[in-house]
């Protein structure tokens, strides 16, 4: 008997066991049967707020806004607005002025004062690169108007000379800077713009093909343009210290630094830098130590 | 002994008969669902639920509706003179007040105008209105007075106003280099702080384009440019007999005709007042170096001292 009631006890518990399990899934399976279709389209328009933890969030930074002096200006701003490596270029003596008046039709000549009066304020450029085949500078004025090899370069001799005497003269290094090489008088009075350009070593500006990109316009173009541009966070972090020193604001400096700053940090995020990056004491955002290969010290 | 295993198999039985009873209601019968009733609709971000009940046994089919999700649409914001513009995206959903802005546009700046409401005399200020034409701000600018004007730097009476100069000793002073008197940005900082090499000379009654510039001191001129790429314009620098070096900028187009190693004396003409270059509105911008050895500036308006110059700040 006892025999008996043990099994019957046994074989209960089993059917009781087994029977709720079954009734568990059959009651699961019909509930996800029958909400399928209404769940599956409800859930593709719920919005994805997907985030990888260990990206680092780098705003845009917001420039303050350079102010234009309502009055005038100098060339207090000049490395930052234009091309400081390319000034020579930039450079019409009168004589050489007189030389493309004698050298072009009147109506020609109308149009070469047009085109020049135009594009003469480098802070027109802030927010678009120089373009070495558009923009009055020697080499293409002698190009466009066929202008007289011998003669420019005689202009242009004429200076090298001029030059070479005075900054024996003076201590003052803005001379020794005007003297034209041998090298590139050949190539202005050849017109030959792209050689021109390519002679001289660009610590502040940034040369990529025909394009030159200022200080200004790195001020006020996004992360995405200077990226889209092809400038690199290694030409960015080369030019911090060049950059610290311009007469701007402190706001307008600390926004700059800032910028750079955070250039560099999203290009180290994604592997294209692995330098020291030294931020600029005056710098207000913050990066971790390292990023990627790339290590991020403030100067003291 | 007996007694618990009774009570244990009394237990059993009637555990199994009721898992029984209904297994073998609900999973014998091939559901026949009625209509989803919905007991909580879904928002936007937040879950709803709603059942259904067999017609043949009554079993109750309860499930979850997920989120909605936005149902978003977006509009673009124009930019206003000092607010940014942007992309505004909100949910259509009555009740929900999503909203998220982005592709923030650049403010506009003030499109100003500016008129001259009470016009300055030689000793008086005036007053300037400048508004804006697209909102409300507007701004009342005093106008320094022009200070008096002399039909030529040998002239000591003020055609407005009939002043007489006293009589100066120019051999130790710098001769203006023109008529205007007005100084709209000062040496060594402008207004917002950033360097100025030298000061930029106005005339507060009227526009100065075209006006002669003239030598102030006596020298060799050190070079003349049309500067295309450094904010200069067409400028003359010359090193007087004194040792200092000036320089005029942003002058007229085409006006200048002095090269390197040209001699000028106090009150030659040199060429025209224009906007060449980094300049927003024809004006003379006129600096002083100490010496040909560095760019050490200094106060251009030290050697002016017999001149009532007036100021825009």
């Amino acid at each position: 008997m006892k025999k008996s009631l043990n099994v019957l006890i046994i074989t209960g518990l089993l059917l009781a066991v087994s029977v709720t399990a079954c009734g568990c899934q059959s009651t699961s399976q019909t509930t996800s049967n029958s909400s399928d279709i209404v769940q599956s389209s409800e859930v593709e328009t719920t919005p994805s707020s997907d985030k990888s933890e260990t990206k680092l969030d780098i705003p845009e930074e917001i420039m303050p806004t350079l102010d234009i002096n309502q009055n005038g200006g100098g060339d207090e701003l000049s490395a930052f607005y234009g091309a400081q490596e390319i000034s020579r270029l930039g450079l019409f003596s009168i004589k050489f002025e007189n030389l493309v008046k004698e050298s072009c039709t009147e109506e020609e000549f109308q149009e070469y004062m047009s085109w020049s009066e135009e594009n003469d304020n480098p802070v027109d450029n802030k927010d678009r690169p120089y373009n070495i085949n558009e923009m009055p500078n020697l080499p293409n004025v002698v190009k466009k108007y066929s202008l007289d090899h011998d003669k420019v370069a005689e202009i242009l001799k004429d200076l090298q000379k001029y030059y070479t005497e005075l900054s024996s003269e003076s201590e003052n290094a803005e001379y020794a800077d005007m003297i034209y090489t041998d090298e590139e008088i050949e190539a202005i009075a050849s017109g030959n713009v792209e050689k021109c350009f390519n002679l001289f070593t660009y610590n502040t500006a940034i040369l990529k093909n025909d394009l030159i990109y200022t200080p200004a316009y790195i001020y006020n173009n996004t992360m995405n343009k200077l990226e889209e541009a092809g400038i690199t966070a290694e030409e960015i972090a080369a030019r911090t210290e060049i950059y610290s020193s311009f007469s701007l604001t402190d706001e307008q400096m600390t926004a700059l630094q800032n910028k750079m700053l955070k250039y560099v940090a999203l290009q180290a995020e994604k592997g294209n830098f692995s330098g020291t990056y030294e931020i600029p004491a005056t710098a207000t955002f913050s990066v971790p130590e390292k990023i990627g290969n790339a290590t991020f010290v403030t100067q003291t | 002994m007996k007694n618990i295993l009774k009570t244990v198999l009394i237990f059993a039985i009637m555990f199994n008969c009721t898992i029984f009873a209904n297994y073998s209601v609900y999973a014998e019968c091939s559901h026949v669902f009625g209509e989803y009733i919905i007991t909580q609709n879904a928002g936007c971000t937040t879950t709803g639920s709603k059942y259904r009940v067999c017609k043949k046994c009554g079993y109750k089919s309860t499930v979850m509706i997920y989120p909605r999700g936005h149902n978003t649409k977006s509009k673009v914001v124009s930019p206003k003179c000092t607010v940014k513009g942007y992309t505004l995206a909100y949910c259509t959903v009555s009740g929900c007040d999503y909203t998220a802005k982005y592709n923030y546009t650049d403010a506009l700046g003030h499109n100003t105008k500016d008129t001259c409401v009470t016009p300055p005399d030689c000793t008086t200020q005036g007053k300037r209105k400048i508004y804006c034409t697209r909102c409300s701000f507007v701004k009342y600018v005093p106008i320094p007075a022009h200070g008096h004007i002399y039909n030529s730097v040998n002239e000591n009476i003020c055609i407005k106003c009939g002043y007489k100069k006293p009589t100066t000793n120019w051999s130790y002073m710098f001769k203006s280099p023109y008529m205007a008197t007005h100084i709209s940005q000062r040496f060594p900082k402008y207004d917002d702080g950033t360097e100025h090499h030298g000061v930029d000379i106005i005339d507060a009654s009227g526009n100065v384009d075209g006006y002669p510039v003239y030598a102030s001191y006596s020298g060799t001129v050190l070079d003349s440019f049309y500067d295309r790429t450094n904010g200069r314009g067409v400028f003359v620098r010359i090193k007087q007999d004194n040792g200092y070096v000036v320089r005029y900028l942003h002058m007229k187009n085409g006006s200048v005709n002095l090269v390197e190693g040209d001699k000028v004396k106090a009150g030659d003409y040199i060429g025209k007042v224009g906007c060449t270059g980094e300049a927003y509105g024809s004006h003379l911008h006129y600096d002083v170096n100490k010496s040909l050895n560095s760019s050490d500036y200094t106060q251009p308006l030290d050697f002016f001292k017999n001149i009532n110059f007036t100021y825009s700040y």
